[in-house]
């Protein structure tokens, strides 16, 4: 999922890099006390996790992770996985310095979507399981989202973009599942022992309706 | 209460399935396509690899000169390795690409070829000659790899170059090995690199803090400031 250097065109970099930082300042401004330990151990985990490799047929594949951040940090994961692929492009040259907006953007808009589909409509009251299965669609849609994302600033820069869409969604079929159960699990235990981690409306506040909940 | 039985199971199942998929790939599997080669003799061969280990089977190599103009291209067999004779003694960057966005570069440098071989049209400063003054045929050009021809064979002995390369060529087949872990061991990641990382993230949370401290503490100084009259 990480582009590297050297794949994307200039007018392409330009606008990833744009939005990416438009979003960044989005989460900054969002970001208060409580939130920054969780921006910080959830970009330790997106850190990490890209390094827990499952070869799958001509690619190989990891957890992304965004779909949780989304959860625990609606808008502020954009500088939390700002600051993540940074340190992997440097560190584990993984993806790359030009591509990082792209890259920031292919995880970060998950995120935020993953946060308003599902992330404010968990309440205090919310059965376990029903919890449980909210972070299940949302961190799987998640990774289906960031290959949307990546797949169409491949194309922006003139690949087709269904074949590289194709690509990226087939080697990441099993991490759809995975993810599905890792965001499950980790939204439903925070939202049993913990609710106020989430980034979802306050255990005082009831939880908005939605009509098509 | 809220019955939470299901998804603390379904958690500890998925640490255990990480685990043991930990367990199973053993090594840090690295998200990065790398390429390696080298030459032996006018052959260039390598093979691309995720660094941690898995090769892509099947994808293409591209073959540039120095200055971007493309020589040929060819692809990876089933253990992802590859061969390209080379035709010109020049800097080669090879390109891998695959259809999902990541890509790998290599240059094998034009030091490594053998002398013999002639300079590429573009950049040539000096006639397709070999040292000795002979033009270079074309069959010759296509020769790939050097032999020493037995005695039997030939009147002559055989010329300085093709002692040179001969030489060159068991040499370089030599300490393909040792190239080889190098590059292993320049593409892994160690585990300094992940504690660095982690190290960035805790200073940069320390700065967030003192940051959103200062402002919050201008913010009370200036609603609670001094009484003015």
């Amino acid at each position: 999922m990480h582009i590297p250097d050297g794949i994307l065109s200039g007018p392409v970099i330009g606008a990833t890099c744009l939005l990416g930082a438009a979003g960044v300042l989005v989460g900054l401004r969002r970001l208060d006390f409580s939130k920054i330990p969780r921006a910080g151990i959830l970009a330790s985990a997106f850190f990490v996790a890209s390094l827990i490799h499952v070869p799958i047929g001509v690619s190989s594949t990891h957890l992304l992770l965004c779909g949780l951040m989304g959860f625990f940090l609606g808008w502020a994961a954009f500088p939390a996985l700002a600051v993540a692929l940074l340190l992997q492009a440097i560190l584990f040259g993984f993806g790359g310095l030009t591509s990082l907006g792209a890259n920031v953007l292919a995880m970060g808009v998950p995120a935020v979507v993953c946060y308003y589909l599902f992330g404010v409509r968990l309440g205090p009251a919310m059965a376990g399981r029903t919890v449980f299965w909210l972070g299940f669609v949302g961190g799987a849609l998640s990774v289906v989202l960031a290959t949307v994302v990546a797949g169409i600033t491949l194309y922006a820069t003139g690949r087709e973009f269904l074949a590289a869409a194709g690509a990226i969604l087939v080697g990441h079929i099993p991490v759809v599942v995975i993810e599905g159960f890792v965001t499950g699990s980790a939204v439903a235990f925070v939202h049993k022992v913990r609710p106020e981690l989430l980034a979802c409306p306050l255990p005082t506040s009831p939880p908005k309706e939605h009509p098509d909940a | 209460m809220h019955r939470v039985s299901t998804p603390p199971a379904a958690f500890c199942l998925t640490l255990l399935t990480a685990v043991c998929l930990l367990m199973q790939t053993n090594t840090a599997y690295a998200h990065k396509l790398g390429l390696f080669a080298t030459a032996e003799g006018a052959n260039i061969r390598g093979y691309a690899y995720f660094s941690g280990g898995a090769r892509p089977r099947n994808v293409t190599i591209e073959i540039c000169g120095p200055a971007g103009q493309k020589l040929a291209q060819v692809k990876t067999n089933e253990k992802g390795e590859f061969v390209f004779a080379a035709k010109h003694k020049c800097d080669h960057v090879l390109i891998v690409r695959t259809a999902d966005g990541h890509q790998g570069r290599f240059i094998v440098k034009a030091d490594e070829l053998p002398d013999n071989l002639p300079v590429l049209p573009d950049t040539a400063e000096a006639p397709m000659t070999y040292p000795g003054g002979r033009q270079i045929a074309g069959a010759e050009r296509k020769r790939t790899i050097i032999e020493l021809p037995s005695g039997t064979d030939r009147h002559e002995p055989a010329t300085a170059t093709e002692i040179r390369n001969a030489v060159a060529e068991a040499v370089s087949k030599q300490i393909r090995p040792l190239r080889e872990q190098l590059d292993k061991a320049q593409a892994q990641v160690r585990l300094h690199d992940i504690l660095g990382g982690i190290g960035y993230i805790v200073g940069i949370a320390g700065i967030a803090f003192y940051l959103l401290a200062v402002r919050k503490l201008r913010k009370d100084t200036r609603s609670s400031g001094p009484p003015t009259p």
